[in-house]
């Protein structure tokens, strides 16, 4: 009950009945009890009374770092290769090529919660090997093409690879990087100008279609997934999942084994990978000890007395109400009036006005490197010539409460290419853009760029063969999303900002020899929400 | 303030009533230990050692997560939805959130993802590497706020397919579509967010072909299937040729803090 009332106000040469003095006490000591509720708290207690951040939220955090080991610009360039497990470095996961939904290694964990909603974000990176020299390899990929001993005369493919999110062994079907009918076709956008084709004798148009676009395309890609999941109470497990396709027709990859010519095999591998649970309780178990005090109650021929009316009933719920206890509060007393927000600070940025091109060194896995030339070495604060893709805080990020930073970043690439004349012909696979978050150092100006961020996109999109050898590159148009979670703990000084960096990995592709590559971008964001923890 | 009892009561002095009743409930703040609790529990009323436990929160009065999602794929194309301008933007069935917010929120971070592959034409010269490009149809995607677009959120889909100008001298290759195939999730945080109904959508733009010949909007190219072009078969049969761009498993999320 909200609100409280004598049920009758005692009033002179009124009988002390002892029903009525007690109803003068009762409904206090009960609500006192484990039922205050809204209604009993003034908005007044907002930013007042301690508020955790576990009261509102708790989250699990797990971030890998897997090296693909493209070199550096310092001292040769290579194409990527099977993570290893070294220092804090995982091994990265090679995807089976079994079509089954597997747990991407190390990217699970468990979480307790009572009714709760997770609101839950996964982010890999992925690569399909066989990058490579081999003369055969035209376009600087082995099975891309198809039949890896005559990649000329084979159609082309996608990567194969689905991921997704599953909770408590439940694939989310809504997370899943495809479409709902793997195998099915699609048709070329054509209307037929007459019913029949001239030299069919069956009526009808003769429609093509288009088969394998049911599954992630390219090379290389990052992919970020999320979900609201609703969980009961318990201990739930939350995975990252992925599967592999092989080409439509066939049984499985070709170049599965040790490749004959010393090349990587046909296996997708995934690299740097992170998994974020954020738990937002609906319905908690109680955590609070019950409230109570004892007042006991009138009984007929009792004596009315400065003790039994006063001290030991008046006084004491007096009192109690002067030093609420957790257990006094109903489930649910707090509402937002009442409350903090656990945001300690946000910001984001955009960048749209025109579009960019860079062509700066990447320095290597997990170096923090900067450098301010477009053409230069290291990493590139991108930039449009007018805005910086940087989430700047008024003054700087405050790390003095403990808080982690949720920071999100998206980045339209237009495309990866051989720099200069070749940005058309040009159309090996081979050229990679790498994109990471990092920050500023308040303090020292220096710059931390995440490794555990780095994500690769590379020159995949051309179209490859015909009977005349024709090839043509087209532009990316690719989205690159970006995550990382950042403890304040963990950072030596406030940041002035987060910002998103960029650079190039050179081509390798055959007797063109090392080639310069150019990422060109457009319109991006990058998004902070600095959260209690 | 804390509880004011402004009535003691005394052993062997007669009991006052209306003092005792003010100990009970009054008007005046903070005196009476019903009237106290009547909306008028203050920070001081709380024990020094009192924190909020998150079973005092009322579910989603500080966190709130809605999410919308598609599953089945869809097919749009050029020749059914090609417009141009600002109102030809369509929403993609399946990739929008509604959500009722009760109160004034610090931010609200939208995020959608989508898979897609499509179906979109290059015009270019003739059939050499580096031939100069002519037009292509756009296809483009932008999420909606509220029905106000967000820029930053706007990207072009791949061209996948190559046609000649001259359809009776350039035969191409087939279509980059199954390796352009792909999901994108994307995120835009609102700050300042006001009670009320809020949505996100994505929405769709496809230009329609303005014909290389004819020069008339609307034509699509006129395409000969003896040329293999774009998985054409080597029958000879005529078509026109126009955009796609097909959607598979979609969602959107919004997550709002207080």
């Amino acid at each position: 009950m909200p609100y409280i009332f004598p049920k009758r106000r005692l009033n002179d040469r009124d009988v002390l009945d002892p029903v009525e003095l007690n109803e003068d006490i009762l409904p206090a000591m009960e609500l006192y009890a484990g039922e205050i509720n809204e209604h009993n708290i003034s908005e007044t207690v907002r930013g007042v009374i301690t508020q955790p951040a576990s009261a509102t939220h708790s989250y699990v955090y797990k971030e890998k770092m897997s090296d693909p080991g493209f070199g550096d610009f310092s001292s040769a360039w290579n194409h990527p290769s099977p993570g290893t497990a070294s220092g804090s470095y995982v091994a990265s996961h090679k995807v089976s090529n079994d079509m089954n939904w597997e747990v991407i290694d190390l990217m699970t964990f468990t979480k307790a919660t009572g009714v709760s909603k997770l609101w839950i974000v996964g982010q890999v990176t992925y690569i399909w090997l066989g990058f490579s020299t081999f003369s055969s390899a035209s376009t600087g990929h082995l099975f891309s093409e198809g039949d890896p001993s005559d990649p000329f005369n084979a159609p082309a493919h996608p990567a194969g690879v689905q991921f997704a999110l599953r909770v408590n062994g439940h694939l989310i079907e809504s997370t899943i990087t495809g479409k709902r009918e793997s195998w099915a076709k699609v048709t070329v956008p054509a209307r037929a100008k007459d019913q029949r084709s001239s030299r069919r004798k069956y009526p009808g148009p003769d429609m093509p279609d288009v088969t394998e676009t049911g599954t992630m395309g390219p090379h290389c890609a990052s992919v970020r997934l999320g979900t609201f999941y609703d969980v009961l109470p318990g201990t739930h497990t939350i995975e990252i999942v992925v599967r592999r396709f092989p080409p439509l027709g066939q049984r499985g990859h070709l170049g599965t084994v040790t490749y004959a010519y010393g090349q990587q095999s046909n296996f997708v591998h995934v690299f740097n990978r992170k998994l974020f649970t954020l738990d937002v309780p609906s319905h908690p178990p109680n955590s609070s000890p019950d409230a109570t005090i004892s007042v006991g109650t009138f009984d007929s021929e009792d004596t009315i007395s400065r003790e039994s009316l006063g001290a030991e009933k008046i006084d004491r719920m007096a009192a109690a109400f002067r030093s609420v206890q957790t257990g006094s509060l109903s489930r649910g007393a707090l509402n937002h009036f009442h409350l903090t927000s656990p945001v300690v600070a946000k910001k984001q940025s955009t960048i749209s006005a025109s579009v960019y091109s860079i062509s700066n060194k990447y320095p290597g896995y997990n170096t923090s490197t900067v450098t301010t030339n477009t053409s230069g070495n290291g990493w590139y604060l991108l930039y449009n010539g007018t805005e910086y893709l940087n989430a700047v805080a008024p003054t700087v990020w405050d790390i003095t409460t403990e808080s982690i930073f949720l920071v999100m970043a998206n980045v339209q690439v237009k495309s990866v290419r051989a720099t200069g004349s070749a940005q058309k012909s040009g159309h090996v696979h081979d050229h990679f853009a790498a994109l990471a978050l990092g920050y500023n150092n308040s303090s020292t100006g220096a710059v931390t760029v995440l490794g555990q961020t780095e994500v690769y996109v590379n020159h995949y999109n051309s179209l490859e063969k015909d009977s005349s050898g024709f090839v043509r590159s087209l532009e990316e148009e690719y989205d690159v999303a970006l995550f990382a979670v950042v403890k304040s703990s963990d950072l030596s000084a406030a940041p002035n900002y987060f910002g998103v960096y960029g650079a190039t990995i050179n081509g390798l592709k055959g007797s063109a020899g090392v080639t310069d590559t150019t990422l060109t971008y457009h319109r991006g964001n990058i998004t902070v929400i600095q959260l209690k923890a | 303030m804390s509880v004011i009892l402004p009535y003691s009561y005394v052993n062997g002095v007669p009991l006052k009533p209306d003092e005792h009743n003010r100990n009970v409930y009054t008007d005046t703040p903070h005196e009476g230990v019903m009237s106290t609790a009547n909306g008028k529990l203050h920070s001081t009323n709380f024990g020094s050692g009192f924190e909020v436990q998150s079973e005092h929160i009322h579910p989603e009065e500080v966190i709130r997560g809605r999410q919308g999602a598609g599953l089945e794929t869809l097919d749009y194309f050029s020749d059914g939805i090609g417009e141009v301008g600002e109102a030809a933007f369509v929403n993609v069935a399946g990739c929008g959130v509604k959500v009722y917010i009760p109160y004034d929120v610090t931010l609200a971070l939208w995020q959608w993802t989508f898979f897609f592959s499509d179906f979109r034409t290059l015009t270019v010269e003739d059939a050499t590497d580096d031939s100069p490009d002519f037009a292509s149809a756009d296809i483009i995607v932008r999420a909606s706020l509220n029905g106000s677009p967000l820029l930053h959120t706007m990207r072009s889909l791949p061209q996948t397919s190559t046609t000649g100008l001259d359809p009776d001298i350039v035969g191409t290759g087939g279509t980059a579509e199954k390796r352009s195939s792909m999901s994108w999730d994307m995120c835009h945080m609102q700050e300042g967010l006001s009670a009320g109904w809020h949505d996100l959508n994505l929405t769709l733009y496809m230009e329609q072909f303005l014909h290389q010949i004819s020069g008339s909007l609307g034509d699509a190219f006129e395409v000969s299937g003896s040329q293999k072009r774009g998985g054409f078969s080597s029958r000879t049969a005529s078509y026109y040729l126009f955009n796609r761009a097909s959607f598979g498993v979609r969602s959107a999320r919004v997550l709002t803090i207080l």
